[in-house]
């Protein structure tokens, strides 16, 4: 079914206004701990939205708000931006697949593509002589990453009618 | 004829594909810049956020509404344990108020005999803080005073307690606080009573590690952590917290700064003292060369 116009302008506009509002909570100042349960949500909600709508996410538009994160966040500016880029474009080559799947199967694949481009980033900062992240809270914002997908694709479907050709069933036993 | 449509519509077409390789070769770009030239990256996002985060003050409102309301709500809950640790509490403060008044005494006797000089140059400017990190991989918060309040890079930034960290990172209006916790924190200390050396160094843990101390042994947990003033960035004898061992014995610290609430904050101006660089000359020397030059 081939999505109108509109409605892609629509969801582009929801996407930029969803990053702009995590990023704002996540720099709300609050108690300095470090915490273990972090989801990456910007990255899940990229990923997951790549997968289910590919026609929205173009890679200008995810370079962009990415390196924005980058920069706000402090994280090293381009390079998680590229992967993510990168994860995208390998997510819309799958979409043909995965349309006649159950949730599960997309949320191994998105799980899969989440520890792929961890990997990838601890990688090159270690090879770059990068300042890097410790490895114990990246793993651990990795996992609560995988975590959240199933939260962001029930959101995606309810609010913003995605997912229209995934099967309605969803087995979680 | 449908799949042809979806294959159509998720692959894409030349224009798409040269589009998509100038975006990640811009970024890749990006990052290698950074990684050549930190410095002046660094120099720009201060930017991006001095131009940004101020005027986005407003919107922190709400939030600190509801945060507000929760913190309240809580404390309705657990009034009548609080009334019981409030009056142990009294108490506790009655003894202390008594020892405190002696020692005041003591002190003011001490000082004479001393004719200690305070040091008239540490002031301070008090500022907000407007926004942290927000991850859990650097310990950082932004502040509200920049270089037009006349803040400059490597100031001691403290509460109302104890030393928070120090500043890094100056905007016009925002300056950033790198904390005691984050990786990259090393500030040298002393540690009270035994006047060993040592720094303090940060691990993204709430409490950060003591290291290079010269003999463990003089050291007992409790005993109080200061600021060295060793390097000439930092005054000396500001209070950062105590020392505790852990059953590894390796030496912590637990800070005294109130580090759940970071609201207001001060930098402490310090202008490093005068360092005398030249070594004594022979006393005469100069005589004998003047006779001997003519």
């Amino acid at each position: 079914m081939p999505h109108s116009w509109s409605n892609r302008l629509w969801l582009r506009f929801m996407y930029v206004l969803c990053i702009a509002v995590i990023l704002w909570l996540q720099t709300q100042p609050s108690g300095v701990e470090a915490r273990y349960f972090n989801p990456d949500l910007i990255l899940a909600l990229t990923l997951s939205w790549a997968l289910y709508r590919p026609d929205v996410l173009q890679p200008i538009l995810v370079g962009t708000a990415l390196l924005c994160a980058d920069f706000i966040l402090q994280k090293p500016p381009g390079l998680w931006a590229a992967l993510v880029v990168l994860g995208t474009v390998f997510l819309r080559g799958r979409k043909a697949e995965y349309d006649h799947r159950t949730f599960i199967d997309t949320w191994v694949l998105l799980s899969i593509v989440t520890i792929c481009l961890f990997v990838l980033y601890n990688f090159v900062l270690r090879v770059t002589f990068s300042p890097a992240p410790s490895f114990m809270l990246g793993m651990a914002e990795t996992i609560s990453t995988c975590m959240t997908f199933p939260l962001i694709h029930i959101i995606s479907a309810q609010v913003f009618q995605m997912t229209p050709n995934l099967k309605k069933e969803v087995h979680f036993r | 004829m449908a799949r042809n449509d979806r294959s159509m519509e998720n692959s894409f077409s030349l224009l798409g594909r040269i589009i998509l390789g100038c975006v990640v070769v811009v970024l890749i770009l990006t990052f290698f810049v950074w990684r050549i030239d930190s410095p002046r990256m660094e120099r720009f996002r201060m930017a991006v956020y001095d131009a940004v985060l101020p005027k986005f003050s407003w919107a922190s409102a709400p939030i600190d509404g509801v945060r507000n309301a929760v913190a309240t709500f809580q404390s309705y809950t657990r009034i009548y344990e609080q009334n019981q640790q409030l009056r142990r509490e009294l108490q506790q403060m009655r003894a202390w108020k008594e020892a405190a008044s002696q020692l005041e005494q003591e002190n003011a006797r001490l000082l004479d005999l001393n004719r200690v000089k305070l040091d008239p140059q540490l002031t301070h400017l008090t500022g907000v803080v407007i926004a942290d990190s927000g991850g859990p991989f650097r310990q950082t918060v932004l502040l509200n005073l920049g270089r037009e309040d006349g803040v400059l890079d490597g100031w001691a930034v403290m509460d109302g307690l104890g030393l928070v960290g120090r500043i890094s990172g100056l905007g016009n209006q925002t300056s950033r606080v790198i904390l005691i916790f984050d990786d990259a924190s090393r500030i040298p200390i002393t540690i009270e009573p035994s006047g060993q050396k040592g720094i303090l160094i940060g691990n993204n843990t709430n409490t950060p590690t003591i290291e290079f101390i010269e003999s463990v042994d003089n050291i007992r947990p409790g005993d109080r952590v200061v600021t060295s003033g060793d390097g000439g960035v930092f005054p000396s004898g500001l209070l950062i917290g105590q020392v505790i061992v852990e059953p590894s014995t390796r030496l912590k610290l637990l800070p005294v700064a109130d580090f759940q609430n970071l609201e207001y904050l001060r930098v402490v101006r310090y202008r490093p003292r005068e360092v005398i660089d030249t070594v004594g000359a022979p006393i005469g020397e100069t005589a004998i060369g003047d006779q001997d030059a003519p």
